[in-house]
């Protein structure tokens, strides 16, 4: 077998890492310095459906062990504040151990008076209140809620924010740069105006992709009462171009191509309401006007079946084209979360996911039990369901994650 | 003709009628006065709570760093372990949990727990003039302390509680006891406050509260205790109760 570590690092992530350990304790001399350490290791199995098509071009390892190593470093005085996440991973699958390091976030922020701040550097901005989907960040299109051991990774962004007067501020966002193996746009330019009274908050934002239309989102959420949340996200922006099957005069008969990414409109409407007992239940309806239609999803789920029967040589490139498709895929979906308060050492939640165009669901359980202060021991669960060629039909059947945090200090 | 009449001031003069309701303070300014002991009132505050849970499981116990200004508040854990650089922000009843690994901003509502018998809403500076309407009940002495006795009832419906007995000390005009009542008038929590600590504020130095102590009225062995320490009045820059900080 071999485990030959096959190392993934650059060289400017190697010498971030290293000014974050030599650094930041040195500043810690003059300000408020605190330091975190998260170590994860976890067992992870993945279950194909054994009629995929998608099989015969992209085999997912049934089982892969990885080991993640995530200090946080933060420091701040009286008008500068810096946070620095380096992470370092180690996984092991197929017989082969990768290790790679990268740099999570770490920014600079200066307050020069009260009320103004400024921002740079590499930062996960995440907003919007809905669990499922938020359509309303244009620069992170999935949050991590269906899998919270994940970080979303951050890009590299300047920010200003204008506290105008108490309850009123607003923020120039400039995207300027990403990882390459991430999703999103690598540049943008946004305008945020934040709101909130005693009992609601509300945002808006205009976003503007260097050569793109300018795209429209917001989010609203109102207490409406103390067990009660409602809550809104809205936007019109262009999706991402979709990769379709089109019959062809070719040798499978189809050919891929992308759709063009047209402008429409991407809602979201949810409640939360806290019972007694305190779980907490979530309840989500969203349409995706950027996905596909039926006749679309049609033609992706023929097209597949069809080159599955069809010779490897010629199937495969155009099966690997329709595998990555943004998700969500379809255009109605409803989502409930079910979960306790986690106030207690054991804590859970289930999530459940429809798809009303074709009826194809997820489930996802999530249980983490507190074994001391500094030990948590996990597992998530996520099965799908569906026809052949529905969206959670297609390619996996069903994943398990079993770790273990140990929270350094 | 003058049956009515005698029948008034005979009821009036009775022994029982309670004479303190001739000199009753006004019930809003005593609310308001007692909020300032537990942070109400004042252009920014800061300190820190320690937590203490104890019920048949056991104890836990969990220590956190609070800032607030006059709207708003934010708490952050400092231990245990698995719990330091989570943050609540609270922005007037709007509150949000921020994890560090998690990133987003969740909402939550201020039912949600946050140890034992302690909600979100118990940590944050009280502002019960603000958000509750009080109304005279009655006095009561209190481990021998002259009390009077006040119905808060909630302004809107999404505070932390619906309706609030709170016995608040004649002589000191702080609030020694607390009853918590659902809506249907079910007591679901007690508490009492001790205030061994002080603070300077506009030239005046005031006692402060020191210790809260939560009973459960379900199950009376669970009992959740919040110590104040390291107060400091101080005006906080807005930023502090960003979201995206």
């Amino acid at each position: 077998m071999n485990t030959t570590p096959q190392w993934a690092i650059t060289r400017r992530s190697a010498a971030v890492v290293l000014a974050a350990g030599n650094l930041l304790p040195l500043a810690a001399q003059a300000g408020d310095f605190s330091s975190r350490l998260e170590i994860l290791s976890y067992r992870q199995e993945t279950d194909s459906w054994g009629s995929s098509p998608f099989a015969r071009v992209a085999t997912l390892p049934d089982h892969s062990l990885a080991s993640e190593l995530r200090p946080d470093l933060a420091w701040r005085d009286e008008h500068l504040a810096a946070s620095l996440k380096p992470r370092l991973a180690a996984t092991q699958t197929l017989g082969e151990t990768h290790v790679s390091t990268w740099l999570n976030e770490g920014w600079l922020r200066w307050q020069p008076t009260p009320g103004w701040s400024l921002q740079g550097g590499r930062e996960a901005l995440l907003w919007g209140p809905a669990m499922f989907w938020n359509p309303s960040n244009p620069l992170f299109p999935t949050n991590n809620k269906a899998n919270p051991r994940r970080e979303v990774v951050g890009k590299n962004i300047l920010r200003a924010r204008w506290q105008i007067v108490p309850g009123w501020a607003v923020t120039g966002i400039n995207a300027v740069g990403r990882r390459e193996s991430d999703t999103g746009p690598k540049r943008l330019y946004a305008m945020k105006l934040d709101w909130s009274s005693q009992d609601a908050a509300a945002a808006v934002i205009a976003a503007s992709e260097p050569g793109h239309a300018p795209s429209w989102q917001g989010y609203a959420q109102w207490t409406a009462s103390e067990a009660t949340l409602l809550y809104g996200e809205l936007a019109w922006r262009a999706g991402q171009p979709y990769t379709v099957a089109n019959p062809a005069g070719t040798a499978s008969g189809w050919a891929t191509g992308l759709t063009p990414a047209r402008r429409s409109a991407l809602a979201l409407l949810g409640s939360s309401y806290t019972f007694e007992n305190n779980w907490t239940l979530y309840t989500e309806l969203w349409h995706n006007g950027n996905g596909l239609n039926k006749a679309d999803a049609a033609r992706l789920g023929s097209s597949a079946s069809l080159l599955a029967g069809q010779n490897t040589a010629i199937a495969s490139a155009q099966l690997g084209a329709l595998i990555n498709e943004p998700a969500p895929l379809r255009r109605n979906y409803a989502g409930l979360q079910l979960g306790n308060d986690g106030s207690g050492n054991t804590s859970w939640k289930i999530r459940v996911t429809r798809n009303l165009d074709d009826q194809s669901m997820e489930w996802v359980g999530m249980l983490d039990h507190n074994f001391s202060d500094h030990l948590q021991g996990w597992i998530n669960l996520m099965r799908r369901s569906g026809a052949r060629d529905s969206e959670y039909g297609r390619w996996v059947r069903g994943s398990s994650m079993l770790g273990f945090t140990w929270f350094a200090w | 003709m003058y049956k009515p009449l005698l029948l008034i001031i005979g009821l009036a003069l009775l022994p029982g009628h309670p004479a303190w309701a001739a000199t009753a303070p006004d019930a809003q300014a005593l609310l308001r006065e007692s909020d300032l002991a537990r942070g109400g009132n004042l252009p920014g505050i800061a300190w820190t709570i320690t937590i203490t849970a104890h019920d048949q499981d056991g104890d836990s116990e969990r220590s956190l760093d609070a800032l607030a200004d006059t709207q708003n508040s934010r708490v952050e854990f400092t231990a245990p372990a698995r719990m330091r650089g989570e943050r609540i922000i609270m922005q007037g009843h709007n509150m949000w949990f921020v994890r560090p690994g998690l990133q987003r901003p969740v909402p939550l509502s201020p039912r949600q727990r946050l140890l034992g018998g302690a909600a979100t809403g118990d940590i944050a500076a009280t502002r019960y003039a603000t958000d509750y309407a009080a109304q005279i009940m009655g006095e009561e002495a209190v481990d021998g302390e002259d009390c009077v006795l006040l119905k808060l009832t909630a302004k809107t419906r999404n505070t932390t509680y619906d309706v609030i007995h709170y016995w608040v000390s004649e002589k000191r005009r702080l609030a020694v006891k607390a009853e918590f009542y659902t809506v249907s008038g079910k007591l679901f929590k007690s508490a009492r406050f001790d205030y061994a600590n002080s603070l300077e504020y506009a030239g005046h130095k005031t006692p402060f509260v020191s210790r809260m102590v939560i009973t459960d009225a379900i199950n009376p062995a669970q009992l959740t205790t919040l110590r104040y320490t390291g107060i400091a009045v101080r005006q906080p820059d807005p930023s502090a109760f960003e979201l995206n900080q």
